[in-house]
């Protein structure tokens, strides 16, 4: 038998693959759909990874921070904050009320400002150089932070706000300031550096008998 | 003695016999005379699903003679081989030619056009016509039928969680005022009466209130059409100026002034219809623009009253 040069020789096929029975079809199919579910699956568990302070969250959700000096104007995004004075105090009054601690208080004068709608300021701390945080006090009502005080935008507001920190961390602090009271990932916030104070006036505001008054929140001309 | 001719080694005596007759000449143009040898397959591949497989179809005999060209398998007088084909060979139906898959033919100059093979070229059956070979749609009709369901579950939950944050966030479609200058806002009808500028704010008993320089107070006049007396429990009135900014109702620069509750709901349930005021302090130089009411469960919508 010869074979024409114009069509393959048989013998030269060296290999098949036999077509797909019905059973066999199915289960490729059944395969390929497996693996597309499979690949939904992984996506979706990839699309909501949430990790809880893992995979750098807490650099990558950090706040966006304004920096300024102490008695400049520190503008964010929804407020403006300044930091007009600071005094130390072994006690504060508020209401007729003295607040006595074991450290020292620390009492910043502040003006705050809206710019684009009335909101609160939420979040007031000092942070040390060991980077440790301390809250604006809440021994007693201070109403220019939290909920209390809605700032009207455009209409500045100055007042008192009291923070109680250890006598080793009151010799150079900075100020925070931001709109979210407990959740300040990604949030805006003014930080201004305080002046450096040396621990024997540390002391001396620590040792001083007569409390420091507090001045209520009031609205400034704009 | 006459000596024979020499004999060439390995060559025996047929090397000294006459050489054969030639072949006779055959006429071209007449048809080839009936194969009567064994019978001959021919591999080609085609497409078939999505497995490249050997078809073995009946294929033309060798040639009578060199110079005969190789016959067109379809006009082949040949008697259909009987031999059968090995198991794992499909015998393809009697059309040949290898047809462009959909996807190819479409950069082919002419899409559709068999592939050209010298003398087994043949007008290709449409698809899906029983031919036996499927188009690139067809082999992927499961697929493409799976994909409408895999890209809902894909983007669904995202979409989903995207509007409700969207929804969730701000207030940011306003409703607002028709021809009769009523609002139409959660299943209520609102209506800014008025909005003047006050001199000043009356005390609570002893008490004064002191504003700084450089702001003014608005009293703004709200009317309220409730079908349902709890509709609009909740609601926030905004004063917005020409640049944008919203004031609060009744802020803290006015505590210690007489004011009347700003409310959104009567106090008697019965009563479907209310009127109530609400006092703003805005910077000197802010001029109103326009009233808002916000729910928050009407977000992101809320209704917008234009000032004048």
């Amino acid at each position: 038998m010869t074979v024409p040069t114009d069509y393959p020789d048989p013998d030269s096929v060296t290999s098949h693959r036999a077509p797909p029975g019905p059973g066999q079809r199915m289960g490729l199919r059944a395969g390929a759909g497996t693996l597309i579910v499979a690949a939904l699956a992984v996506g979706g568990a990839i699309a909501n990874w949430r990790p809880i302070n893992g995979g750098g969250a807490e650099a990558r959700e950090r706040p966006f921070v304004q920096a300024g000096r102490f008695g400049e104007t520190v503008s964010t995004r929804v407020f403006d904050a300044t930091v007009l004075d600071v005094r130390g105090a072994a006690k504060v009054s508020n209401g007729g009320q003295s607040h006595d601690t074991a450290g020292v208080w620390i009492v910043l004068r502040v003006r705050l400002a809206t710019r684009d709608r009335a909101m609160s300021i939420g979040y007031a701390a000092l942070r040390d150089q060991r980077d440790r945080e301390f809250r604006a006090t809440t021994r007693f009502t201070q109403p220019l932070v939290g909920a209390g005080r809605v700032l009207q935008p455009g209409i500045p507001v100055e007042g008192d706000l009291a923070f109680e920190v250890p006598r080793d961390a009151a010799t150079r602090l900075s100020a925070y300031f931001g709109q979210e009271q407990i959740d300040i990932r990604m949030d805006d916030l003014a930080e201004v550096l305080l002046p450096t104070v040396d621990k024997a006036r540390v002391d001396e505001w620590a040792s001083a008998p007569a409390p420091v008054p507090l001045a209520s929140a009031r609205a400034v001309a704009p | 003695m006459t000596q024979p001719p020499p004999v060439p080694s390995g060559q025996g005596l047929d090397a000294l016999a006459p050489p054969p007759p030639a072949p006779p000449r055959r006429d071209p143009l007449a048809p080839p005379p009936p194969w009567t040898g064994p019978p001959t397959v021919i591999l080609r591949y085609a497409e078939v699903d999505t497995a490249v497989l050997p078809v073995v179809e009946p294929g033309p005999p060798p040639a009578a003679t060199p110079a005969a060209p190789p016959p067109h398998p379809s006009t082949a007088p040949w008697p259909v081989p009987t031999a059968t084909p090995p198991a794992s060979f499909r015998t393809a139906p009697p059309n040949p030619p290898t047809v462009l898959p959909a996807a190819l033919a479409a950069t082919s100059p002419e899409p559709g056009t068999p592939l050209a093979e010298p003398g087994t070229a043949a007008p290709a059956a449409p698809e899906g016509a029983g031919s036996g070979q499927v188009g690139w749609w067809r082999r992927n009709r499961w697929g493409l039928l799976a994909l409408l369901p895999a890209l809902v579950l894909a983007l669904g939950p995202g979409v989903k969680d995207g509007y409700e944050q969207y929804s969730q966030a701000e207030y940011l479609e306003p409703v607002g005022v028709g021809a009769d200058g009523w609002v139409e806002f959660a299943a209520a009808r609102i209506r800014l009466v008025e909005l003047v500028e006050v001199p000043s704010v009356p005390a609570r008993g002893s008490r004064q209130v002191t504003l700084p320089e450089g702001v003014r107070v608005w009293r703004a006049t709200l009317a309220f059409e409730l079908p349902d007396p709890e509709a609009l429990i909740g609601c926030l009135p905004y004063l917005e100026d020409r640049d944008g900014r919203l004031f609060s109702a009744n802020p803290p620069e006015l505590n210690g002034a007489r004011l009347p509750v700003t409310r959104c709901a009567a106090d008697d349930p019965a009563q479907r219809s209310l009127q109530t005021e609400a006092y703003f302090v805005l910077p000197g130089p802010a001029t109103p623009a326009a009233l808002r009411i916000v729910k928050a469960t009407q977000r992101p919508r809320y209704a917008r009253l234009p000032v004048g």
